[in-house]
């Protein structure tokens, strides 16, 4: 496997050049410089308050190791500091460029200079040599969306079936969602390496639990239970599933990277009593975008009902488990886990498919979502998680 | 997650962990419906099981663990045959009122 190793050390698997916004109103100058410059990506935030939250996970997107170079393009007045945006980015020793649309004079000549650097960044991106990399390289981010009762028996234990084959070849691994995870607190502690991470891993639940009721939002659904589920803990042992069975070695806080390899818990619930917003994530690209400024160079996404999502900074390989999910949305789907349910593949048959995969993508081949064009982000305002970013 | 037993016939449901006590129907299952665990030991549906929903593989007695990924997940609330669906009626969860 080959990968492009960063001046900070890391391997990304990509080689994107990144043009963030750093308001909406710059949105439109980034959005025309990356759809005249092939090989660069679009990401950004919206808001003109600065929000500590949104600004960490822009610095995270431009530090990562699937972004070769980055071009911010400011309109000029946001609160958001851009200066201190590209000196951040920077620390990870890679090229950081600045665009300043009320400097430039403008939406076509900020276009001009934006696609005249963002080409030189690509053209530069382009001559980085490949290295060899393993999968001790590798950082994966596990996440879930659009489940059903097929969830819990096929794509998750599939996906939990690749990342213990991953952590054993030397991998890294990150998983999240501790609000769905309520319920299997006993087992989730034993799984705790240390004393340390099992208080860090009961203080998340507690937190999560919290949240729920401050929410509404919480348990098991009757939906759930028409589809058979039961109980809280047996919904939370299927999200679980995609874990894997290893120990968790360490609970990370927002943007916090895994310091060593094996199992990593994100907790990103933040502290309950300040916590304005309320909502844990507002949507899927919501909770992916956390897992990659963690650092996961590769998402696995597990779903029964169908999602089409992808990534504008690491690509996502689709797991569904639904048989009828996989044939009517064939095309987005990359690891088909319905044969699980309709008898003909064991979860470890499918579990190497996807260690297969993983090692095709990081050798460059798109996942479906890659080759559709999908490029979601989404960094949300949240308010009161900025106590938590680690 | 290398545990899971198949139930014969294939496709009819799935036993995640070898300590488990109830296996998950893959496709609505009639009443009277045979399955053949690994062992060869015979459990008959004793009601359909839906798609997705439990069906205990020997007798639980109330207050007795159900047990699915190899760990609890609830607690019987009435005593329960061998072939019976686990649900609601008969389930309820360690974690106090949901």
């Amino acid at each position: 496997m080959k990968g492009y190793r960063r001046p900070d050390g890391r391997i990304g698997i990509r080689n994107h050049v990144a043009v963030i916004y750093t308001v909406e109103c710059s949105r439109h100058v980034a959005d025309m410089i990356v759809r005249q410059t092939p090989g660069s990506e679009l990401i950004g935030f919206a808001g003109c308050y600065s929000d500590p939250y949104a600004f960490r996970m822009l610095v995270e997107v431009g530090r990562h190791p699937n972004v070769a170079a980055v071009l911010l393009v400011s309109l000029g007045c946001e609160s958001t500091n851009l200066q201190q945006l590209a000196s951040e980015i920077g620390t990870a020793g890679k090229r950081v460029e600045t665009l300043v649309v009320q400097e430039c004079g403008g939406t076509i000549k900020t276009i001009e200079r934006g696609c005249v650097l963002a080409g030189a960044m690509v053209e530069e991106a382009h001559r980085i040599e490949p290295v060899p990399m393993t999968f001790s390289d590798l950082i994966v981010g596990v996440e879930c969306g659009g489940s059903d009762t097929t969830s819990g028996l096929a794509a998750n234990p599939a996906a939990g079936w690749a990342v213990d084959r991953l952590i054993d070849l030397g991998g890294t691994a990150i998983f999240s969602e501790l609000p769905e995870l309520l319920g299997t607190e006993p087992y989730l502690v034993k799984r705790a390496r240390t004393e340390e991470v099992a208080q860090s891993v009961r203080s998340g639940l507690e937190r999560a639990q919290k949240l729920g009721q401050a929410l509404g939002q919480f348990a098991i659904s009757v939906g759930n239970q028409l589809g058979g589920l039961t109980t809280i803990e047996e919904k939370s042992l299927g999200a679980l599933a995609k874990a894997g069975t290893k120990p968790i070695e360490g609970v990370l806080k927002t943007a916090e990277r895994p310091s060593r390899s094996g199992l990593y818990l994100l907790d990103k619930v933040g502290d309950v009593e300040g916590n304005q917003l309320g909502h844990y994530e507002i949507n899927d690209s919501d909770g992916l975008i956390s897992l990659i400024a963690s650092g996961a160079q590769l998402i696995f996404f597990t779903t029964g009902r169908g999602s089409v999502v992808g990534s504008a900074v690491s690509p996502v390989i689709k797991i569904c488990g639904n048989p009828n999910t996989c044939e009517r949305l064939a095309d987005d789907i990359d690891i088909d886990a319905g044969t699980i349910i309709t008898g003909s593949a064991m979860v470890a048959d499918v579990g190497e498919l996807i260690v297969d995969l993983t090692q095709a993508v990081i050798n460059g081949r798109q996942t479906r979502s890659e080759s559709l064009g999908h490029k979601e982000y989404s960094i949300p305002y949240k308010p009161g998680r900025a106590c938590d970013v680690g | 997650m290398d545990h899971e037993i198949r139930v014969r016939p294939e496709g009819s449901a799935i036993i995640l962990h070898p300590d488990d006590n109830v296996a998950t129907a893959l496709r609505d299952l009639e009443c009277g419906t045979a399955l053949t665990l690994a062992n060869g030991r015979v459990v008959d549906t004793a009601e359909p099981i839906p798609f997705g929903y439990k069906v205990a593989l020997r007798a639980i007695g109330p207050d007795e663990y159900v047990v699915k990924y190899g760990v609890p997940i609830g607690v019987a609330t009435a005593p329960i045959a061998a072939g019976a669906r686990v649900h609601i009626h008969n389930l309820r969860t360690l974690q106090g009122d949901q």
